[in-house]
């Protein structure tokens, strides 16, 4: 019996290896590690540190001193109870600069989960879960022995999201940073700071200022300023690469915004961290590079920034450092004193803990790496002296080539505090060569000096608001606001920059206006647009127009404003605002006839969007005796109309019979449209028309729809007697369907038993209007399960592949249907839903997939039209946007974790693809992914990629669903391809597996057939392949130029026979190498490939750019 | 050997009385008593220092009070910090959940300082916010103490003047004065005492929210207005010969909390019939001072070190308390246990009420704690200078 015991127990454990057997674990010797690096040519990698010495690194940052200091945790993910929170603070010192750590300093000990460290004011600041400490060293034995609570009240919702990111602006400002589920209370004594949602913070601790940077980003795990104090942000869990922080926009996912920014990388993986490099110990083509961590890629990668406008643009280069290694994450990267690179390395098999469970033990608690990455054949720059020297000396740093040397000068000199530096400070910028060609700058960085002391010069703020240099001019703008008790008028000095000759210094300009409030600053701001206004501008504008809403905007209402008569300026900041309160002054505008010709469709659309009765009753009348607007237009306002009589109960003031007279005109559209609008105000005089028109044969298609639609909205009997004939109908299944839908959402209990014996004769191939019905039932809150008791009830027989397709949609809605899907299973006599593997199950999966599945099946299978995986996933940007993109999901899930998700969607959801189920007060439900929420309206996309806008004051009940990936997806496929295509997904990003790479490919394309275009995406090597069209054929795909300019498109195969190319329907010649040069004017281009019989190779077209040329170009991506 | 016992008043703390509307009575707290903080930073900030639990822990050895400190930063009347994920209403209702869920015999509310940064146009909200909380939380039958928010200060002229703020909080201050009148609770008024303080050393680092030295100077107010007499004056020892024992009542004697210690363990000793030269007094064998016969005779103050160490661990293990506490009443990662991605972590959520008898353990360890044990105390004869151990 004992014996049988101790085989028992030690065969558990085996048993629990054996279950993760597919997930090699690699061996932790750094050595190991160091030698799988692939690193870019003319770099080398030593370890600086490593376990035991410290583990878990997540912040680290540099001290004036030069010692290295880093945040710790072995708690993370969650705290055991029982288990003691003793996470670290470490402080490492390399005293003999050879590149190697030799001491480790336990600086502080005992604390939760601290995800940031930055030292300073004679310790650290340390984010510390709820809390920003500062804990000080006050008896120099280099251990804290005071603890401050500077600020608390951030959330902890996710210990991945928690405070993070700590960072030193070039302004003395201290900046972190939260993520997206992290609710943040704040008590400052200028109030209470809340930030729900994620965001950059900007902080000054003698001051207590503690303001919102920048909103949004799920995980701004990366934050750095340029040598102009230009800022950009990566984000560990969007997908729009490098971020361009202009002050107050909202980035990707911002909790409640109306509208975000976009990134400049599009369809990039995640990036954790962010550096600039700079410096004598760097190569020239290096300097002012952005480096960041594809953390769950492997890779430390690498930007290089150029202007775009007022913006910039980031190309993405050859890797700093790839590798095979899974447990290499990098995620902070810093330039150390001597120049050099340092890569926090997490070392870790497992990232995330809302996918992988918390105690998986596969984590890693207590390993960690600092990687060094040196410039072979460059000298390492001496480590400055930036403690206990002159002020003098610290000043001159601030020259130095090395921009970590002149940041901790800078910091070093505001420790002095301003009674020691201001006089230098004059001093210094006195005694500078206005010769030397960074005069300029130095005078830049002792402005930047000066504002950190709190002690801004006046005199040489102006002098560099007129620098002959726009990135100094830029930089000047921003500082402004914080000097504005020492500027007589700071308004007219930013008023001057709005029109300055560079796009960069305007966008400043306008930005740093919002801080003025007057209607002033507001005429000023929208004069920006008397000169050229591109997206960065335009963006910056929008911000602006809403920040000083409150001032002008009562003004304009109250007749004593009207931004200096200039029409086209008031125009676009109504429209930015967009509230109720811009709509009457919008109308006035359009009625004077003083909206801008090519703004009259926005104008008329928001009136039609916001107005209340009045408004609408305006639209009504444009759109009746509008017989000069063309009827697509009159068709949108009329649909407009109609939407918000649905959604917000708001009808038309006025005659609403005059709509009868467009029931009669040549235009369907607009005959389908009238309709649908009568039906939604209820006009009586169409009464007697909607049953003719539903019911005469000769009806078309689109105006039978919208009477059939118009007749269920009037709930009359006649109407539904009428609904009840067409539903019967035979010879067609569309009319049918219809009306049985329109039935639906009368009355489900009678609609149902009609449904169900409709169901039971639908052939299968006519399962689109299947799916009409299907959609108005699951459309209606009791709908699933009143059909669901009908399919019971009459016991009719479904066939199975239609019931299959009915469960998909089913299971795609969002909300469990359990008894509708199990009646159409019973009812077709399919077999029980596929049940969840058991571990065994899922280990002898894996083996398999680890050993018989084929990536290149794997990626066939995915791109399968039966699967349609591309029709919600993106790779690389191209492809759907429904669910998360997938260009790095190898790297960064576990095998088991994929399984799950094509077998169980609902088991685990990535952050942000959880979808909400709505219920409104028409007895309706919508399902999608919520995209924005405001006080007045939640938005959301549906499994289509369709945004659907819902009233707050129209929802009943709002809940959290599950994935909108239908389940079931995968039951068609047999074992061999289930394990070719997990095969492929485990591949995807990991370095050597099937990774995007770095070079600009066009993704997306459209493919023709017969008269129209549809969607063709690259496969993951960017090939689109030869099955995707029907030689001869044709591929067509679209570029987006900011800025015009030649650029280069290399076609593979090049000299393809009978390739041909044109540009917006111009023929290109090819040069000689094969490629393409085209010279591109701002806007949007269409590349045309006609395709000749006999090639059967995929075609891969690059965009490059050509040197030299000012072109920015990119590839539209999307569905 | 005889040793007696008296008590001297040592000082007084110049109270200003703005706004005292409660009447002096003592507050009576009784064995079993919950004792439920609730309120905004301020109140979460003590779950750190944990000064007012540690005093009204020591003035009571022999009653079971236990505390549970459900502060949370920058929160309103209304819960607004609660709100998490949800509609700020949503904040409300958890706010009362959470009262509830502690299960509160007396409720010490500590609002006032986040709402008043809503101004004039935001008191009426205010009191009325304050009145649904207390209505809502009423079936608890707990007894109330309202708090008044502190008057801000200015410890650094980088920091912005707190004189027009100061006026909007004493008026938010005179309104749950009124709420308190018109209920029948009882109103601690932190307002008056903090912003007319002798002690001019900063009780915030940032003008609006205690310090430790500020949460050391406030448990004194608050526990003086929840009885008047409370701990006054340290216990005075008189022996003759060098052979005595300290027997206090409580450990702890109120100082004021800034420039004196909160807790005092200080006790005179006047001890005669010594034989001449130095004496060292030893408790407990362990070297407190030693002074001259006539020094002893004429009566020396000590501090009481053994004692001073207990009331320390006392403090440490509540705050090992709170932290436990905190982990049980909000976890990190909620939105994985119990939140909208339970369905993917919510098994781990089992680990959470595993921090109840880790609470309960450490109560244990205040009870053993907080009881004063009786010290043998020695003064022995030494040769030559001495010099002085302790502070």
């Amino acid at each position: 019996m004992r014996i049988l015991l101790v085989a028992i127990i030690l065969l558990i454990p085996a048993a629990a290896r054996a279950q993760r057997a597919p997930f090699p674990i690699p061996d932790p010797d750094p050595e190991i590690e160091r030698k799988s690096f692939i690193v870019a040519d003319g770099f080398e990698v030593n370890l600086f540190a490593a376990d035991p010495a410290i583990a878990k690194p997540i912040q680290m940052n540099f001290d004036p001193a030069g010692r290295l200091w880093i945040a710790s945790s072995e708690v993370y993910p969650q705290i055991k109870p029982g288990q003691v929170a003793d996470d670290k603070i470490l402080v490492l010192e390399d005293r003999n600069g050879d590149g190697r750590s030799d001491k480790t300093s336990i600086f502080a000990r005992g604390l939760l989960i601290p995800t940031g460290v930055e030292p300073g004011d004679g310790g650290a600041y340390v984010a510390n879960s709820t809390e920003l400490l500062h804990l000080a060293d006050t008896d120099g034995d280099g251990q804290a022995d005071r603890t401050r609570v500077v600020l608390s009240g951030f959330g902890t919702e996710d210990t991945h999201h928690i405070l993070h990111t700590l960072r030193w602006g070039y302004d003395g400002a201290l900046y972190f940073n939260q993520s997206v589920y992290i609710h943040s209370h704040i008590e400052t004594p200028h109030g209470v700071r809340r930030l729900g949602g994620g965001g950059i913070w900007q902080f000054r601790p003698e001051t207590m200022q503690l303001e919102v940077f920048i909103r949004g980003l799920v995980n701004p795990w990366g934050h750095h300023f340029d040598r102009w104090g230009q800022s950009f942000a990566t984000d560990g869990a969007g997908g729009e690469g490098i971020n361009y922080c202009i002050p107050g926009a909202s980035f990707f996912w911002a909790v409640g915004a109306e509208r975000i920014f976009p990134g400049l990388n599009p369809g990039s993986p995640k990036y954790c961290g962010l550096e600039v490099v700079s410096g004598r110990a760097m190569p020239e083509s290096w300097q002012g590079n952005l480096l960041t961590n594809d953390f769950r890629g492997n890779r430390v990668c690498r930007f290089v920034l150029s202007d775009d406008g007022a913006g910039f643009a980031a190309r993405e280069q050859t890797e700093l450092i790839k590798t095979k290694h899974v447990a290499f994450r990098p995620i902070d990267i810093k330039m150390g004193p001597d120049g050099a690179i340092y890569i926090a390395d997490w070392y870790n098999p497992i990232i995330q803990h809302g996918e992988v469970d918390f105690r998986d033990p596969r984590r890693d608690h207590t390993r960690g790496r600092i990687w060094r990455v040196s410039a072979k054949g460059r000298a390492p720059v001496d480590r400055p002296k930036l403690v206990g020297v002159e002020t003098g000396a610290l000043l001159d740093e601030l020259k130095s080539p090395e921009q970590w040397t002149r940041d901790r000068a800078r910091r070093a000199l505001q420790e002095r505090g301003s009674a020691n530096v201001s006089g230098p400070l004059a001093a210094w910028v006195a005694a500078l060569d206005p010769k030397n060609l960074m005069y300029d700058h130095h005078r830049l960085e002792a402005l930047w000096t000066s504002e950190a002391v709190r002690q801004i010069d006046p005199a040489l703020l102006g002098e560099l608001l007129r620098s002959a240099d726009p990135r100094v001019r830029a930089a000047a703008v921003r500082v402004v606001p914080g000097a504005r008790e020492k500027l007589a008028d700071p308004v007219e000095m930013l008023g001057e920059r709005v029109l300055d000759e560079n796009p960069r210094v305007r966008l400043e300009a306008v930005r740093a206006l919002s801080a003025f409030p007057g209607v002033r600053s507001a005429e000023r701001a929208m004069s920006a647009l008397d000169r050229p206004v591109d997206r960065f501008l335009e963006y910056g504008l929008w911000l602006t127009a809403r920040d000083l809403a409150p001032d002008w905007l009562p003004a304009m209402q109250a007749g004593r404003f009207d931004f200096g008569g200039h029409p086209e300026r008031a125009v676009f900041a109504l429209l930015a605002v967009g509230t109720p309160e811009t709509v009457r002054p919008l109308l006035t505008l359009l009625r004077d006839g003083k909206v801008p010709r090519d703004q009259d469709p926005k104008v008329q659309d928001f009136i039609a969007t916001k107005g209340g009765p009045a408004e609408l009753g305006a639209v009504l009348d444009l759109v009746v005796r509008g017989e000069a607007i063309p009827a697509s237009r009159r068709v949108a306002l009329l649909d407009l109309l109609a939407r918000a009589s649905r959604q917000r109960k708001l009808v038309p003031a006025g005659d609403l019979a005059q709509i009868v007279s467009l029931l009669t005109g040549p235009d369907e559209a607009l005959r389908a449209s009238a309709l649908r609008a009568a039906g939604a105000w209820d006009v009586p005089a169409i009464g007697g028309r909607l049953a003719e028109l539903a019911t005469a044969a000769e009806t078309p298609r689109a105006v039978r729809a919208a009477a059939i639609e118009a007749i269920a909205q009037r709930r009359e009997v006649a109407g539904r007697q009428t609904l009840v004939e067409l539903a019967g109908r035979s010879g067609s299944t569309e009319i049918p369907s219809m009306a049985l839908a329109a039935l639906e959402g009368i009355d489900p209990a009678d609609a149902s038993p009609r449904i169900a014996a409709w169901l039971a004769r639908l052939p299968v191939d006519r399962v689109d209007d299947g799916r009409r019905v299907l959609a108005a039932v699951l459309g209606r809150r009791d709908g699933a399960s009143t059909l669901a008791r009908a399919i019971t009830m009459a016991n009719v027989a479904i066939s199975p592949d239609l019931a299959k397709l009915a469960i998909r949609q089913v299971r795609s809605s969002g909300h469990d249907e359990p008894a509708l899907v199990a009646a159409l299973s019973k009812a077709a006599k399919l077999d029980a839903a596929p049940k969840a593997l058991n571990a065994a199950e899922m280990s002898a999966l894996l083996t398999e997939v680890a050993s018989q599945g084929n990536p290149s099946r794997g990626e066939r299978i995915f791109r399968r039209k039966d699967l349609a995986c591309l029709k919600c996933h993106a790779i690389a940007g191209a492809g759907g946007q429904v669910g998360p993109g997938l260009e790095s999901i190898g790297a960064s899930a576990p095998p088991d974790y994929l399984v799950d998700s094509i077998l169980q969607p609902n088991k685990q959801v990535k952050e942000g693809y959880h979808a909400t189920a709505v219920a409104t007060d028409d007895g309706r439900i919508f399902t999608g992914i919520p995209i924005r929420k405001t006080d007045s309206e939640l938005v959301l996309r549906d499994t289509e990629g369709n945004e659907v806008t819902l009233p707050t004051g129209s929802i009943v009940e709002q809940k959290m669903a599950g994935s909108i990936m239908p389940a079931g997806l995968a039951d068609e496929l047999t074992r061999p391809e289930l394990v070719d295509l997990v095969r492929f997904l485990t591949e995807l990003g990991k370095v050597g597996g099937s990774s995007v790479g770095t070079k600009r490919v066009l993704r997306r394309w459209e493919v023709a057939e017969g008269p129209s275009w549809r969607p063709a995406y690259t496969t993951v090597a960017g090939l689109l392949p030869p099955d995707e069209w029907k030689a001869p054929g044709q591929a067509r795909t679209m570029l987006q130029a900011s800025i015009g300019g030649p650029v280069q498109l290399a076609v593979e195969p090049a000299h393809a026979s009978g390739l041909a190319f044109s540009i917006d329907g111009k023929p290109i010649t090819p040069e000689a190498d094969g490629n393409l040069r085209v010279d591109l004017k701002p806007g949007t281009h269409t590349l045309n490939v006609a395709i000749p019989a006999g090639l059967h190779e995929g075609i891969r077209v690059v965009l490059e750019e050509i040197p030299g040329s000012p072109a920015r170009v990119q590839a539209v991506l999307g569905k | 050997m005889r040793a007696s016992f008296a008590c001297l008043f040592g000082f007084l703390i110049a109270m200003a009385p703005t706004m005292a509307l409660a009447g002096s009575d003592p507050f009576e707290l009784k064995s079993g008593d919950r004792i439920v903080l609730v309120g905004d930073t301020m109140i979460e900030r003590d779950q750190r220092y944990g000064y007012l639990e540690t005093l009204l822990t020591l003035l009571h050895p022999d009653k079971d009070l236990t505390f549970r400190n459900l502060g949370w930063s920058g929160d309103t009347v209304a819960g607004l910090s609660r709100a998490g994920f949800d509609p700020p209403e949503a904040g409300h209702r958890r706010l009362i959940e959470q009262v509830h869920a502690a299960r509160p015999t007396v409720l010490i509310v500590g609002y006032g300082m986040a709402d008043s940064f809503d101004g004039e146009p935001g008191r009426a909200r205010f009191i009325s916010g304050l009145n649904r909380f207390l209505d809502e939380v009423a079936d608890t039958r707990a007894r109330v103490v309202l708090l008044s928010p502190i008057a801000c200060d200015r410890p650094s002229p980088a920091l912005p003047d707190p004189s027009p703020h100061n006026t909007m909080i004493e008026r938010y201050a005179r309104s749950i004065a009124e709420v308190a009148q018109s209920r029948g609770a009882r109103f601690i008024d932190l307002f008056g005492p903090t912003r007319d303080r002798e002690v001019r050393a900063p009780i915030t680092d940032d003008g609006v929210v205690p310090n430790e030295a500020g949460h050391r100077f406030l448990a004194g107010v608050i526990v003086r207005g929840l009885d008047p007499s409370a701990g006054r004056g340290g216990p005075h020892v008189e022996t003759k010969g060098p052979h005595f024992r300290i027997n206090r009542p409580t450990l702890a004697v109120l100082g004021d909390g800034t420039a004196r210690p909160l807790i005092d363990t200080s006790l005179v000793v006047k001890a005669t019939g010594l034989s001449p030269g130095r004496h060292e007094l030893r408790i407990e064998g362990r070297p407190i001072v030693s002074k001259t016969a006539e020094e002893w005779a004429a009566g020396v103050s000590v501090d009481d070190l053994p004692d001073r160490d207990r009331v320390e661990r006392l403090r440490a293990a509540i705050h090992a308390k709170n932290r436990l506490f905190f982990h049980r009443w909000r976890p990190q990662n909620i939105t994985y246990l119990f939140g909208f991605r339970k369905h993917e972590q919510g098994n781990n959520a089992v680990e959470i009420p595993r921090f109840d008898p880790l609470v309960e353990e450490q109560e244990r360890a205040i009870a053993r704690l907080r009881r004063p044990v009786g010290r043998e105390c020695e003064l022995v004869r030494v040769e030559g200078p001495t010099k002085t151990t302790g502070r």
